[in-house]
């Protein structure tokens, strides 16, 4: 389908166009049948998507990855039994554990991606979706939902979810890893995070904090 | 210009980068919406991608030549690179766990650094080929770029996990911050380049 767009003047509502992301390349504002993706004719980038029922799926999924990332936090990781002794860690323990090093550049690194900006992300997105399916904008709504989009490239949970698996294999040989009920929590958290991620329209988003403006 | 190639720029428009509201370029000025700064393009883009790309190069260097961690059995122990630690995990038998952390560790980063001179250089000399295949390029980077930390988080883990005296010690070496340095400098790198530079240049048509 050819799109004929011609520039806008000065009179037009900037509101029926969209650029890529990606590009720059101008687009008159698609309307879109639930379920379907826009793209960039040119560079194929996602324009917009119509996503069903998004504030309250998003919101189920981000309260239930919530949940999973308390459990992660409250129970054991991971679990080694050598020659009768045992010992066990738990994620903030990992994060933590190269202080006794000195290196504190990499415990910061480590909280950050692993702890804090997974939870930021979490609970910046759960400030706005609990008011907003309520059919309320929460006052500074703009601003923590671009927190949100800051946080989240930075939550590392699925790189982390592999540096376990990892682990586990890699001393197989050594000695008895028994994991612990937070890998289990951790693949949840994982999954509802990513599921939450798919399920939300930001632009939809931003419109409702737009209009209410 | 056809008018199918009109790029925001163009038509004097701005996108916001945080919540894609399209406003008018004026000078300095905040998204009315997301209150976000407005740039047409990333301020400094080249320049700074530049910068935190060889700054991520050299510091690969020492990432690979002080030990990332040393595994202590029996009270004995050898420093590991990450390079050497690829090749006991060979050596070990487990071919599947020594390619993603080869991968993690040396080809994502090595990839990324070249990939992003590459991107540099050809819109620096204005290329006007390839573009659907750069751009790609650039997805693939941000898409795996952040997967290199599986052997920061890797070391942590078993140097929490692994602290049994003499029987069994899994301690951390300086190449891990050397290494997250790297991590965290080319995570930069790709989000200072802006990918609408490419496209720019297939609009000149001078």
């Amino acid at each position: 389908m050819s799109v004929s767009l011609t520039p806008p003047s000065l009179s037009q509502d900037l509101g029926k166009f969209v650029a890529c992301h990606d590009c720059d390349l101008l687009h008159a504002k698609p309307s879109l049948a639930v379920g379907t993706v826009a793209r960039c004719r040119r560079c194929g980038a996602v324009l917009a998507q119509g996503r069903p029922d998004h504030l309250l799926r998003s919101l189920t999924l981000t309260l239930a990855a919530l949940i999973f990332f308390v459990i992660v936090n409250a129970f054991p990781l991971l679990g080694l039994k050598l020659g009768g002794r045992e010992t066990s860690m738990t994620l903030l323990d990992g994060a933590l554990e190269l202080r006794n090093y000195g290196m504190w550049d990499v415990v910061i690194l480590v909280l950050l991606t692993s702890l804090l900006f997974p939870l930021l992300h979490f609970l910046a997105l759960l400030y706005i979706l609990i008011p907003m399916a309520m059919g309320r904008i929460p006052p500074g709504a703009a601003f923590w939902f671009r927190a949100a989009g800051l946080f989240s490239p930075w939550g590392m949970i699925g790189v982390y979810m592999l540096g376990v698996l990892v682990a586990v294999v890699k001393l197989a040989d050594l000695a008895t890893v028994v994991p612990g009920v937070a890998v289990f929590a951790l693949g949840g958290l994982l999954f509802c995070s990513t599921a939450a991620g798919y399920a939300l329209d930001p632009a939809d988003v931003w419109r409702r904090i737009g209009s209410a403006r | 210009m056809a008018v199918a190639d009109l790029t925001a720029k163009a038509c004097g428009l701005v996108h916001c980068h945080a919540c894609a509201l399209i406003s008018r370029i004026q000078d300095d000025h905040a998204c009315p919406r997301c209150g976000a700064a407005l740039h047409s393009r990333k301020p400094f883009s080249l320049q700074r991608t530049w910068a935190l790309t060889l700054g991520a190069a050299v510091l690969y260097v020492p990432a690979n030549v002080f030990p990332i961690m040393t595994v202590v059995r029996m009270g004995q122990g050898e420093p590991k690179t990450i390079l050497a630690g690829v090749a006991s995990l060979i050596d070990a038998g487990m071919w599947p766990l020594a390619m993603i952390v080869f991968i993690a560790s040396v080809v994502v980063p090595i990839g990324k650094i070249i990939f992003l001179i590459y991107l540099l250089v050809s819109v620096q000399r204005r290329s006007k080929t390839y573009l659907g295949e750069r751009m790609v390029l650039y997805r693939l980077m941000e898409y795996f770029g952040h997967w290199s930390m599986v052997d920061i988080f890797l070391v942590t883990l078993l140097a929490a996990l692994v602290k049994m005296g003499t029987l069994a010690t899994i301690e951390p070496g300086v190449g891990v911050s050397f290494f997250g340095a790297v991590v965290v400098l080319t995570l930069f790198a790709a989000r200072a380049f802006d990918p609408r530079l490419i496209w720019d240049s297939a609009n000149d048509h001078r």
